[in-house]
């Protein structure tokens, strides 16, 4: 997922540099991605291009991006899901000759076979890309006397994959050549300049008079020109043209309401690239690690230290390890125990999170070593850490995390599993079925979101009025608890608070009178009779009880709770990935109930870099 | 490049209003008033507010649809045209024979809905370059709506038995080409969603939504209506008495009249030429229509009062809908709280004491006279134009 902006203008349309306009067009797009980032700027005969490693804030500065001046400009923003972001990797990518530049997003899956032709006809590649190969292919065809727009066709006939290109070239210094195939691209048409970016916010700023290109379609913009084609047939480009009347923030919601709300629904599609993404090696250099460590220390901060509860009860009752997990914060506690041979593995979506990258350091220092978990490739954390595992849930720009927790849960349930296999205590044949299962977790998540979004909707009016809950279970279903407690205070504000269901007579139920709220997660595990009886003394003092129950369980439950949420029968190892789904959707929906905007909680930012 | 083109609005409002009754077929659905409204007047505002300057509204009697809503929007092309059949898919052919060359947004003019919602299917749409897209939203019981399914291509629709899913809101955004399908294959939107499969966008509301159907809907659209009041918005022209108690978001409209000690306590909305009676108290999310008059010491709450109906002096109406020109006479009572354990669809809970209880009070239909001192149990829908005898108990 990157984004991309193209700008063609008239000569003193902009009363700014161009370099500086493109600047402002990425940061709109910094939802897409923000590892990487460059801009390339016609200038005279040439092509100009300024790019780097980092955040368009910091790059921008660095490089002076606001002082290129020029009419026809090229920008990206970059997020790495393979190929580690670099300077080298970072776009716009030119040819041997620097008189073509490309931008690109999606995938071009017969690079290797072109790189080689490319190759062996002299062009010399600078970057590990694809995106390399369209440039070179293009300056190919010039050299053979094609005219450009003819070169760009040649050059795209091609290529195969998913993609949408943005090309500069020297030649025509006022013209930008695109073309879409699956990855979105959209024309914004303003008055003295043409925007070509793969969302509408990019250019927002500028102009709400847009056409959004179909798969196939390829062509150019000039200032006051914009030419599409499809298999050599001319668009009627009036007739495509649509004006748009709202704020560059709700563009980038594509058809939500919230972030939050889409990132809840992506959830389905960031478990599965996040499986289909697993790296076998990656994955079994850390089993050997942690096969070879004496105790194994879990940290995180938040939903990550959730995470990790989960992935510890798994390691601790599974697999019979010596773990512990902690919060980054609170790492001196266990300074004096740590020493060689142990293992510590750090959860950070951001990779940036200072609390936990303290910790790792101390550990690191006193001889431990680290594996990171993350969603940021080759942020702080991995680079300092010894090995990485990374999910791949896209970026999350809510700042209750979601998708992050569940890919997280993920990958921390493969390694248990594969841990399981490497000690023998699970066979070969509960591997493959725990794996099959995990494949069936998308469908189960998209199955529970659509047949209990409306029942938490209707839930949400009564938690709404409602100064505090309790999040209540026994086992893994514990830090299930505790996450669903978190989200309910970080976007609702209401106080919530999980503990084990036992304790309950311990103290905790001297605060339960009519209607206060519980709710109960009943996993298919040994603890279904206990909560039985947790959830009867909830009951008896009146409380508003609200279950989560296994399909099979419900007769069991039903007459005892105020609402009961219909769950999958699922191994209970897997059960928090699907359960956390209607806990994130009851938040949001108490936050939107009670009129708060769930994406920007106050007080709070998404990546945390002050202790 | 001076071109653009305008979106159309289409709002059908043929619906027959058949679970609407006693209110209908007195009154056509769309025509029945909320805080001195019309029902379709609410989408049409919408569409309006979204820069819309064309639309047409689709209904079963044209002319009158034209007569009501024509004073409320200015500088708006609104055309009310005839509608061939009565069902859904007879409104969705014809939709074509009025859109443009561009956008065309649909809407039902039943549903109730904030502008926030009209502007992300719009935005969605235009977004995603695809042919038509679909406004939903999540629904704990989708009995009696249309649903949406979204499994390899979308499906709408009705549900007769009680499960939780995505509603329609009745919203849908379409271009040109989707149109001519629908039109050919006689309005059957899921033929035409199949034609266009891989096309369809799907956008999803998570705040409020009403689809009148049942009568009682038409007390959450005011509670919903009534929750974006933050301030009094009293006429000049209203006569309040100075030892009237005003307090929360009300709206009081010119030539209402209310008398001394009487109370309104919002969110409430009081028509034109009103008269609320002394200490009479009239307060949560109720409406009172043009020319209702309420009695010294009733008391009126979550309540529809409808046009020119008369509450008798120390009434009390609770949850309930009084339908136009209907007569309350004194000392009558409507029990509206339910005992627990009973479960109402298609009405609000509302929490007392932190207990959830199902509040539902009465249904009088217009032109009815309910005698003195008679009391009406919860859920009892009083016909049309009826005489009910006083000390009557009625259950």
């Amino acid at each position: 997922m990157c984004g991309i902006i193209g700008i063609t203008s008239l000569q003193g349309n902009f009363r700014e540099p161009i370099g500086k306009v493109v600047r402002r067009c990425l940061e709109r797009l910094e939802y897409r991605g923000y590892d990487s980032v460059g801009i390339a700027v016609i200038r005279g005969s040439s092509i100009e291009v300024r790019k780097g490693k980092g955040k368009i804030a910091e790059v921008s500065v660095r490089l002076s991006f606001d002082e290129v001046d020029g009419l026809t400009a090229v920008g990206h923003t970059r997020w790495a899901t393979h190929g580690k972001p670099s300077d080298e990797n970072a776009h716009p990518h030119t040819d041997c000759t620097g008189g073509v530049a490309v931008v690109h997003n999606g995938i071009i899956s017969n690079f290797l076979e072109l790189k080689e032709e490319l190759t062996r006809k002299g062009h010399v590649f600078r970057s590990e890309t694809d995106t390399e190969v369209l440039a070179h292919l293009i300056e190919e065809y010039l050299r053979m006397g094609y005219k450009p727009f003819d070169a760009f066709k040649a050059a795209l006939s091609k290529i195969r994959g998913a993609y949408a290109f943005v090309v500069a070239m020297a030649q025509e210094p006022n013209r930008l050549y695109f073309a879409r195939n699956t990855s979105p691209l959209v024309i914004g048409i303003g008055n003295g300049a043409n925007f070509i970016a793969s969302d509408i916010p990019a250019f927002l700023e500028f102009t709400n008079t847009v056409i959004v290109l179909r798969d196939g379609e390829y062509g150019y913009i000039e200032p006051g020109k914009v030419y599409i084609e499809r298999d050599g047939v001319p668009a009627n480009v009036e007739e495509r043209i649509r004006l748009i009347s709202w704020t560059p923030e709700m563009a980038s919601k594509e058809g939500y309401p919230h972030f939050m709300l889409k990132e809840i629904h992506e959830q389905p599609i960031a478990i599965n690239s996040t499986l289909a993404g697993i790296d076998e090696k990656a994955f079994n250099e850390v089993v050997n690690a942690i096969l070879n460590s004496r105790k194994v220390f879990i940290l995180g901060a938040g939903t990550s230290y959730h995470a990790g509860l989960i992935g510890d009860y798994l390691f601790t009752s599974m697999l019979g390890l010596d773990t512990h997990t902690l919060i980054s914060s609170e790492y001196k506690k266990y300074l004096n125990s740590i020493s060689d041979g142990d293992i510590a593995i750090a959860i950070s979506q951001s990779g940036e999170t200072i609390d936990t990258l303290v910790a790792i350091r101390a550990f690191r220092e006193r001889g431990a070593k680290i594996v990171a978990v993350s969603n940021v490739i080759d942020s702080a954390i991995p680079r300092e850490s010894n090995y990485v595992i990374y999910t791949r849930a896209g970026p999350e720009i809510g700042v209750a995390a979601t998708k992050t927790f569940t890919t997280q849960l993920v990958v921390l349930t493969v390694l248990a599993l594969k841990m399981g296999i490497a000690m023998g205590k699970l066979t070969n044949n509960e591997y493959r079925g725990m794996m099959d299962l995990l494949n069936k977790v998308p469908n189960l998540v998209q199955g529970v979101m659509t047949n209990v979004e409306g029942k938490v909707k209707a839930l949400s009016g009564y938690i709404s009025r409602k100064q505090s809950t309790y999040y209540l279970s026994r086992g893994i279903g514990v830090p299930l608890s505790m996450e669903g407690a978190l989200k309910l205070k970080e976007i609702a504000y209401i106080h919530a608070e999980a503990y084990p269901a036992g304790e309950s007579k311990h103290g905790p139920i001297a605060l339960v009178e009519g209607g206060y709220p519980v709710v109960f997660s009943i996993l298919d595990d040994d603890n279904v009779d206990a909560l039985l009886g947790n959830v009867m003394e909830m009951k008896a003092r009146d409380a508003y009880t609200i279950g989560l129950v296994p399909e099979k369980y419900v007769g069991k439950f039903k007459e005892l709770l105020s609402v009961t949420l219909e769950m999958p029968n699922i191994d209970y190892r897997v059960a928090p990935i699907v359960y956390v789904i209607p806990m994130q959707l009851l938040a949001y929906y108490t936050a939107v109930a009670k009129g708060y905007d769930p994406d920007k909680p106050r007080n709070l930012a998404k990546t945390v870099t002050v202790e | 490049m001076g071109y653009s083109r305008e979106v159309i609005g289409v709002v059908l409002g043929g619906g027959k209003g058949t679970n609407m009754e006693p209110l209908t077929p007195h009154l056509e659905k769309s025509l029945i008033r909320l805080l001195g409204k019309p029902l379709i007047y609410y989408p049409i505002k919408n569409l309006a507010q979204l820069g819309l300057r064309r639309m047409y509204v689709i209904s079963r009697n044209p002319q009158r649809i034209s007569n009501e809503l024509g004073r409320y929007f200015e500088g708006v092309s609104l055309e009310s045209i005839g509608q061939g059949g009565d069902d859904l898919n007879s409104a969705l052919k014809m939709v074509k024979e009025v859109s443009g060359k561009g956008t065309t947004l649909i809407s039902f003019g039943d549903v109730v809905l904030p502008q926030e919602a009209y502007e992300l299917a719009l935005n969605s749409h235009v977004n995603s370059g695809k042919a038509i897209t679909v406004l939903m939203t999540p629904l704990s019981d989708l009995q009696g709506y249309f649903e949406v399914e979204v499994v390899d291509g979308v499906v709408i629709n009705k549900v007769s038995t009680h499960k939780s899913g995505y509603a329609w809101t009745g919203i849908l955004v379409t271009e040109r080409d989707f149109l001519n399908s629908l039109y050919e294959l006689d309005g059957d939107i899921n033929g035409a969603l199949r034609l266009f499969r891989s096309n369809v966008n799907v956008a999803l509301w998570s705040g409020w939504f009403v689809d009148v159907s049942y009568p009682w809907d038409l007390l959450s659209a005011i509670k919903y209506l009534l929750s974006d009041l933050s301030e009094a918005r009293v006429s000049k022209d209203a006569d309040i008495s100075p030892k009237a108690m005003v307090e929360g978001p009300v709206i009081i409209d010119a030539g209402a009249k209310v008398d001394h000690g009487a109370i309104i306590r919002g969110p409430v909305y009081i028509g034109n030429d009103v008269y609320v009676g002394n200490n009479a108290i009239t307060r949560n999310n109720t409406s009172l229509e043009e020319g209702a008059v309420i009695g010294a010491d009733a008391e009126i709450t979550e309540s529809l009062i409808g046009r020119k109906a008369t509450v008798g002096r120390g009434s009390f109406i609770g949850s309930s809908i009084i339908g136009d020109e209907s007569t309350i006479e004194p000392g009558v009572v409507t029990l509206n709280v339910l005992p627990t354990g009973v479960e109402v669809s298609h009405l609000s809970p509302v929490i007392i004491k932190g207990k959830q209880l199902a509040k539902l009070g009465a249904i009088v239909g217009p032109g009815t006279r309910i005698g003195a001192n008679s009391v009406i149990y919860p859920g009892s829908i009083v016909e049309a134009n009826k005489y009910i005898q006083p000390l009557s108990i009625l259950k």
